[in-house]
C-alpha cells in the first residue's frame, strides 16, 4: 500500500485538485462569457461554456491518475472497447487514444513521434501510436503522469492496428494484454461472431476479478451498462441537435466534447455533463445562436478530426461561409445506445461493440453518410483522407463518387493526417477547401 | 526441377473440372476450397504490375500486394477466376474485402474469412464455425456439397503437402540447391496441387548446398523480386532460415478427429507466430530467437512491403531482441517491383560486409 498515494488520491486530489480546478473552470467560463460579451468573432461563436466543465472533469481525471499506483488497479483501454467489466470492477480507466489526441490538439505529438519514429518506428503507422509510445519513450506528457497499466485491454473494433500498439505497449509497462476480437462486419454481424465476442466478455470477467481482487457485481455490471446506455443517448442527442438550422454546434465541436463518452460513459458526472450540453445547446437553439454564423453550406466532416488544426480549419471554413454540422466519427459513441441492454448485459455489449461504425463495411459506411446527408441536410462531404489511418480512410474514394453521383452533392478529399502536423500543408488545404467552396456554391 | 507454371496448373485444374479460386495472403483452409471443387490459386502483388491503377480505388498509402492485386483481379485475364477468397489479414486487406464487395463488385463472387486473434479458447470455436460459413458459400457457388469423410481424405493429402513443406523449410542446408531455387519451390505451394508439391519436393537435390559466407534469417511477408536472393549470393552472404508470411509462418500442423472443421481451425490457429494475427510480441521474439539459434544465422533481413502497418509495428522490438541474441537486423522497404533499386542492393552489401 502506498500511503502518500492513498492520500493524494483520496485527499488532496478530490479536496484540493478539485478546488485548483473548479478555480481554472471558472476563469475559463468567465473567458468564454467575456467573449460571448463581446461577440466580436465575425466567423465563429464563442465555445461552448460547458466545454470548461469537460476540461476540468478530464483535468481531474488525469489528476487522479497520478496517484493510483497502490491505490486502485488501473486498466488501460482501446477508445471502442467495452468499457463496463472493468467499470464494475472498480479500475481506474485511461484510454491512451485519448492522450494521444490531447497530444495533437496541444501540438506536442510531432516531438513524441519523432521519438518514437528515432526508435525505429515508422512513420507510416498510426500516428496516435507513434505519440503514445514516443510519449513513453520520452518520459513526457501533457497530463503530468500516465497511470501504469495492471491490465490493458484492447479491442479490434477500431481497427488491427490499434493491437500492435497496445501490445508493444504491453511490453514497455510489462503489463498483461487483453484482446477482445470483434470480426469485421461485412454485411451483417453473424451469429457465431457475436458468439464469440460474447465468449472473450466471459472470459475477460475472472482475469479482470483476479487482477482487481475481488468479485464483480453482476447487478453493478447492469447499472452501468444502463448508464453507458443513457450517456451515448444523450449524446446522440446532443449531436442530433446540429440537424437545426443554422446549426448550434458542428462536428468539430464534438471532436472537443466527445472525451467524457469515450472514456467516462457510464459515470454520473458524464451523464450530468451531457444534461448541461444539451441545456446550453437549446438555449443557443431558442436564441438563434449559430455555431457558425456565415453558415451558407452545410457539411459532413468524415474520419478523424486534424486535432492539431480544429480552429484553423472551422474559421478556414466559415470564411467560404462552411459549416460542418456533423462527423460520423464522433456519431461512434452514439451507437452503443441502440444495443446496450442492462437486462442482457453481455449480449448487449457483444452487439454495441460489435457494431462499430469503423468495425462495419465500406458500403455500410456509405449509407450512413447518405443518411446524414438527408438528416441534417447537407450540401456536401468533406472526407479526411488520414495518412495513418487506413481503416477509417480506405473506401472514400468510391464513397466520395457514389455520394456525388446518388446523392448529387459535392465531396472533397483532403489529404491530411490526425496527429503528424508534419503531412499537413495549409496553402494546399487552404487552395483545396477554396475549390470546395466553388463547387458549392 | 521443372517447376509447373502458374499457367499450366490452371490448365489442369480445368482438365480435372475444378473451378480456380484466387486467394489473397496468408492464411486459409486450403482443404475446405479443394473439397468444394476449388482450385487455390494465391495472389502476392502479382509484382510485375507495374502501373499504379489500383489507386483507382485505394489510397497511394496503401501497400503494393493490394494495390496491384485490385488491379489484376479485375482484368480481362481474370475471366477464369471462378471467386475470389480475402482472408482478413490486416487492416489493408479488410479494406480491399469491403471495397471489391461493396464498390468494385467483379463479376466473381467475393468471399471472406476472418481470423480470429483474441489468442484464447474461444478462437478454435470461432473459426470452427467460421470455416462452416465459409464452406456453405462455396458449395452454393460450386454445387459441391462435401461431407465431413470428403473434406478429411482432402486433407489427407493437403497435410501430407504441408508437412514436406515444413520439413523443407527447416532444413534449407541439406539442399544442393541456390536460394532462389529452394524459396521459388516453396513458394510453388501457393499454386501448386498438393498432389504436385509432393512429387516435385522427391525432385529436390539433396546434399550439402554449396553455401558462402554468413547465414540469414530472411523475415517480412514476400521475398519480390526473387532476385533478392540472387543478389544476397552475390554479395557473399546466403539464407538459412526464413520468417516470410508466405513460407515459413504457413507451417501448419496437422489435427486428427472426425471433425474436419475442428481440425482445420486448430491448424489455422496453431502456426508461428504471425505478425498479421497479431501474435503476442514476447512469444513472437522467443520463436524467432530459437530459429536464430537452431539455424545459426548471423544476421536478420527483414524486406518489407511498403505501408506494411503489421510488419512495421514489430520491428523496432524485433531489433531489440535480435541485438539481445547478437544478431544484428537489416530494415529494408520498398515497393513490389521486378527490380530491387540500387540503393536497397547497397545496404545490403555493406550490411553482408559488416557481418563478414
Ligand atoms: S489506425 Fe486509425 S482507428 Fe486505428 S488507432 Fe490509429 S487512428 Fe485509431
Ligand atoms: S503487405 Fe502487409 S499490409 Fe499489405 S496485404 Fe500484406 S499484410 Fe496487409
Amino acid at each position: 500500500m502506498n500511503y502518500a498515494n492513498m492520500f493524494n488520491y483520496h485527499i488532496m486530489s478530490p479536496v484540493v485538485g478539485k478546488a485548483v480546478l473548479r478555480y481554472q473552470r471558472w476563469q475559463y467560463e468567465n473567458k468564454i462569457r467575456r467573449s460571448m460579451q463581446k461577440n466580436n468573432d465575425k466567423l465563429l461563436s464563442p465555445p461552448l461554456l460547458s466545454t470548461a466543465r469537460m476540461s476540468e472533469m478530464l483535468a481531474n481525471n488525469y489528476f487522479q491518475g497520478r496517484y493510483t499506483e497502490g491505490v486502485k488497479k488501473v486498466a488501460w483501454f482501446s477508445s471502442g472497447c467495452p468499457i463496463e467489466i472493468l467499470q464494475a470492477l472498480d479500475f481506474f480507466i485511461y484510454t491512451p487514444d485519448n492522450h494521444g489526441a490531447m497530444c495533437g490538439a496541444k501540438r506536442v505529438a510531432v516531438e513524441y513521434c519523432e521519438e518514437a519514429e528515432s526508435h525505429g518506428y515508422s512513420r507510416d503507422i498510426c500516428s496516435y501510436a507513434r505519440t503514445d509510445i514516443g510519449s513513453f519513450l520520452l518520459k513526457k506528457t501533457p497530463i503530468g503522469k500516465i497511470p501504469k497499466p495492471d491490465i490493458i485491454v484492447v479491442c479490434s473494433n477500431i481497427c488491427q492496428t490499434i493491437i500492435h500498439w497496445y501490445q508493444a505497449m504491453g511490453v514497455y509497462y510489462n503489463a498483461p494484454v487483453f484482446i477482445i476480437d470483434t470480426p469485421f462486419v461485412y454485411d451483417k454481424a453473424e451469429e457465431h461472431q457475436i458468439a464469440y465476442v460474447k465468449a472473450q466478455l466471459e472470459e475477460l470477467i475472472p482475469v479482470a476479478e483476479r487482477i482487481a481482487g475481488k468479485k464483480m457485481s453482476y447487478r453493478r455490471l447492469q447499472e452501468i451498462c444502463r448508464a453507458g446506455k443513457e450517456c451515448s443517448n444523450l449524446w446522440m442527442e446532443v449531436l442530433l441537435r446540429a440537424k437545426h438550422r443554422p446549426a448550434p454546434i458542428t462536428g468539430f465541436d464534438a471532436f472537443i466534447l466527445m472525451g467524457p463518452v469515450v472514456a467516462m460513459r457510464g459515470e454520473k458526472e458524464s451523464l450530468a455533463f451531457y444534461e448541461m450540453v444539451l441545456r446550453e445547446i437549446d438555449e443557443r437553439i431558442n436564441n438563434g445562436v449559430a455555431a457558425i454564423k456565415t453558415e451558407k453550406y452545410r457539411i459532413l466532416w468524415d474520419n478523424l478530426p486534424i486535432w492539431y488544426r480544429i480552429n484553423w480549419l472551422s474559421k478556414t471554413l466559415a470564411a467560404h461561409g462552411i459549416a460542418a454540422v456533423i462527423s460520423n466519427y464522433a456519431y461512434q459513441w452514439a451507437e452503443p445506445a441502440l444495443f446496450m441492454n442492462a437486462d442482457n448485459p453481455i449480449e448487449g455489449m457483444a452487439q454495441a461493440y460489435t457494431h462499430t461504425i469503423l468495425n462495419r463495411s465500406t458500403g455500410y459506411k456509405l449509407q450512413h453518410m447518405k443518411q446524414m446527408v438527408d438528416d441534417f441536410r447537407l450540401d456536401g462531404v468533406l472526407l479526411h483522407s488520414d495518412r495513418s489511418c487506413k481503416p477509417y480512410s480506405l473506401g472514400q474514394i468510391d464513397q466520395r463518387m457514389k455520394l456525388i453521383h446518388d446523392m448529387g452533392i459535392s465531396g472533397l478529399i483532403l489529404e491530411c493526417d490526425h496527429n503528424d502536423s508534419r503531412v499537413f500543408s495549409e496553402e494546399q488545404v487552404s487552395n483545396r477547401i477554396k475549390a470546395f467552396a466553388e463547387m458549392l456554391g | 526441377m521443372i517447376i509447373p507454371t502458374r499457367k499450366d496448373v490452371m490448365q489442369k485444374a480445368a482438365n480435372q473440372g475444378y473451378k480456380i479460386a484466387a486467394v489473397m495472403p496468408i492464411h486459409y483452409p486450403r482443404a475446405i476450397l479443394r473439397a468444394c471443387g476449388f482450385h487455390p490459386m494465391e495472389v502476392w502483388g502479382p509484382p510485375f504490375i507495374n502501373n499504379r491503377e489500383g489507386t483507382q480505388h485505394f489510397p497511394e498509402y496503401t501497400c503494393d500486394i493490394v494495390q496491384k492485386a485490385a488491379y489484376f483481379l479485375t482484368q480481362e485475364h481474370a475471366a477464369s477466376i471462378d471467386v475470389i477468397l480475402i482472408p482478413h489479414t490486416c487492416d489493408s486487406l479488410q479494406g480491399m474485402a469491403s471495397i471489391f464487395m461493396d464498390f468494385i463488385k467483379p463479376k466473381q463472387p467475393v468471399l471472406k474469412i476472418y481470423h480470429p486473434r483474441s489468442h484464447r479458447a474461444s478462437d478454435v470455436i470461432y473459426l470452427e464455425k467460421e470455416i462452416k460459413v465459409l464452406t456453405g458459400k462455396l458449395s452454393e457457388i460450386s454445387g459441391i456439397k462435401p461431407t465431413d469423410n470428403d473434406i478429411l481424405a482432402v486433407m489427407e493429402i493437403e497435410n501430407e503437402a504441408n508437412r514436406i513443406f515444413a520439413d523443407i523449410a527447416q532444413r534449407r542446408e541439406d539442399f544442393a540447391v541456390t536460394d532462389r531455387t529452394f524459396y521459388t519451390f516453396l513458394r510453388s505451394r501457393e499454386y501448386l496441387f498438393a498432389e504436385q508439391f509432393i512429387e516435385l519436393s522427391r525432385e529436390m537435390p539433396t546434399g550439402k548446398a554449396d553455401l558462402k559466407g554468413p547465414g540469414l534469417m530472411i523475415s517480412g511477408i514476400v521475398p519480390e523480386p526473387m532476385d533478392l536472393f540472387d543478389q544476397i549470393n552475390r554479395f557473399g552472404a546466403h539464407v538459412v532460415i526464413d520468417d516470410l508470411a508466405c513460407c515459413s509462418r504457413r507451417i501448419y500442423q496437422a489435427f486428427n478427429g472426425d471433425n474436419p472443421y475442428k481440425c482445420l481451425a486448430q491448424q489455422l490457429t496453431s502456426m508461428p507466430p504471425d505478425t498479421t494475427l497479431s501474435a503476442p510480441y514476447k512469444s513472437r521474439f522467443e520463436y524467432l530467437k530459437g530459429q536464430v539459434r537452431k539455424s545459426g544465422a548471423r544476421g536478420v533481413l527483414v524486406y518489407n512491403v511498403k505501408f506494411c502497418e503489421p510488419e512495421l509495428f514489430y520491428v523496432p522490438l524485433f531489433e531489440k531482441a535480435m541485438k539481445e541474441e547478437g544478431c544484428p537486423l537489416l530494415f529494408i522497404e520498398g515497393e513490389m517491383s521486378t527490380v530491387i533499386p540500387g540503393q536497397v542492393l547497397n545496404r545490403i552489401n555493406a550490411f553482408v560486409e559488416v557481418l563478414s
